[in-house]
């Protein structure tokens, strides 16, 4: 069996070929093709958001919730939460979240090698005291999320981390609990088309 | 249990149990607009317009939600939709087969087919394929039916995990 590119973790940027119809290829009528058709636009995401519009309300409710999630500057945008989705996406095997993210912490922390050994190893490889902190409590989140107490938060306090930032990195590790489901479920990813130099 | 008495219109602090003025609630406060998306997201769902009613039925996805918030043992979310699964006319056989997550979910209803996919994308996302939807098709459910359920089973996943990471502030409710 050949491995394919959803079985290999990677920091290259991917594209995403969807498993269902986009909604512009199914008989909406034509005032929720042109909502849908605008709302889609032509970014390298257009396909998954095509996807997810054939259910327009639940999409764009969504959006606020992922657009909020990714843009908050309150608290500003961190590598800690970054790795929380990582870790998250790792564990759930979502290729494409992972590549998406980890470009983000490389970006954030400027740790690519760090990163790089992360997707290769696991959860478990080893990592420096933040690193294993906010690692080890988006696992906990991620595979067995009721086991939580508030226990499992005094390792980011004592390293400093207030409760909003705290909150911050649980909240974003939760989060790729949903986008993995759907990133995997819906489509699978492939490699960047090759573009004429 | 989620008390009856706890004074909120915010459904992930009504089951976690907490007041709206809380310390829980005010530390999520801090992200105000976070608050009401998510609110927005769960209605957007659970209390959904006509068209998308007529995709998967609003019962149909509080008996998903059981499913998933039950295969995490996350009792008080799975308790808050067995209520609206009872309130919407659901059978008590209906709750109980969604909370069993150790028998296989069987049926060739419509209803039997989304809890066998809540099955997959809850507890082994990665091994879905493309055929996995197809058999939904066989079942009757249509793309839009398909995105819908997929989103209910998606929220409920990171929905269960809010409350289980606000509850861990515990000791300061």
């Amino acid at each position: 069996m050949t491995i394919g590119t959803r079985d290999t973790f990677t920091l290259d940027f991917l594209e995403w070929t969807p498993w269902l119809e986009r909604a512009v290829d199914t008989d909406i009528d034509p005032e929720q093709r042109d909502r849908v058709t605008t709302a889609i636009g032509d970014g390298s995401n257009a396909d998954y958001i095509a996807v997810l519009a054939n259910d327009f309300e639940a999409w764009q409710a969504r959006t606020l919730v992922h657009r909020h999630v990714y843009t908050s500057e309150e608290p500003e945008p961190t590598a800690w939460r970054e790795l929380g989705a990582i870790t998250a996406s790792r564990i759930n095997g979502c290729v494409f979240c992972v590549s998406v993210h980890a470009r983000i912490y490389a970006n954030l922390s400027k740790k690519r090698d760090l990163v790089q050994r992360f997707l290769e190893d696991g959860v478990d490889t080893n990592l420096p005291p933040n690193e294993r902190a906010i690692v080890d409590l988006g696992a906990t989140l991620t595979t067995d999320p009721e086991s939580l107490t508030p226990e499992d938060l005094e390792p980011l306090r004592i390293l400093g981390f207030d409760d909003l930032a705290i909150l911050d990195v649980l909240n974003y590790a939760a989060f790729f609990a949903n986008a993995n489901r759907l990133m995997l479920t819906l489509g699978e990813p492939r490699l960047q088309r090759k573009t004429a130099a | 249990m989620t008390a009856i008495n706890i004074q909120t219109t915010d459904v992930v602090n009504a089951i976690i149990g907490i007041d709206d003025d809380s310390p829980i609630a005010q530390l999520r406060n801090q992200k105000p607009d976070l608050v009401r998306e998510v609110q927005e997201y769960y209605q957007s769902l659970f209390e959904p317009v006509a068209s998308s009613v007529a995709a998967l039925p609003v019962v149909d996805r509080y008996l998903v939600a059981v499913r998933v918030a039950s295969h995490t043992g996350s009792t008080a979310v799975a308790e808050w939709y067995a209520r609206l699964a009872a309130d919407a006319g659901a059978s008590p056989d209906a709750i109980g087969q969604a909370r069993e997550v150790d028998e296989r979910a069987t049926g060739a209803t419509p209803l039997g087919a989304a809890l066998r996919h809540a099955d997959l994308l809850t507890t082994r996302p990665s091994d879905a394929r493309k055929e996995d939807l197809q058999d939904l098709k066989k079942a009757g459910f249509s793309p839009a039916a398909i995105v819908s359920l997929s989103q209910t089973i998606a929220f409920v996943s990171y929905q269960l995990r809010l409350v289980a990471g606000l509850r861990a502030f515990g000791g300061q409710q």
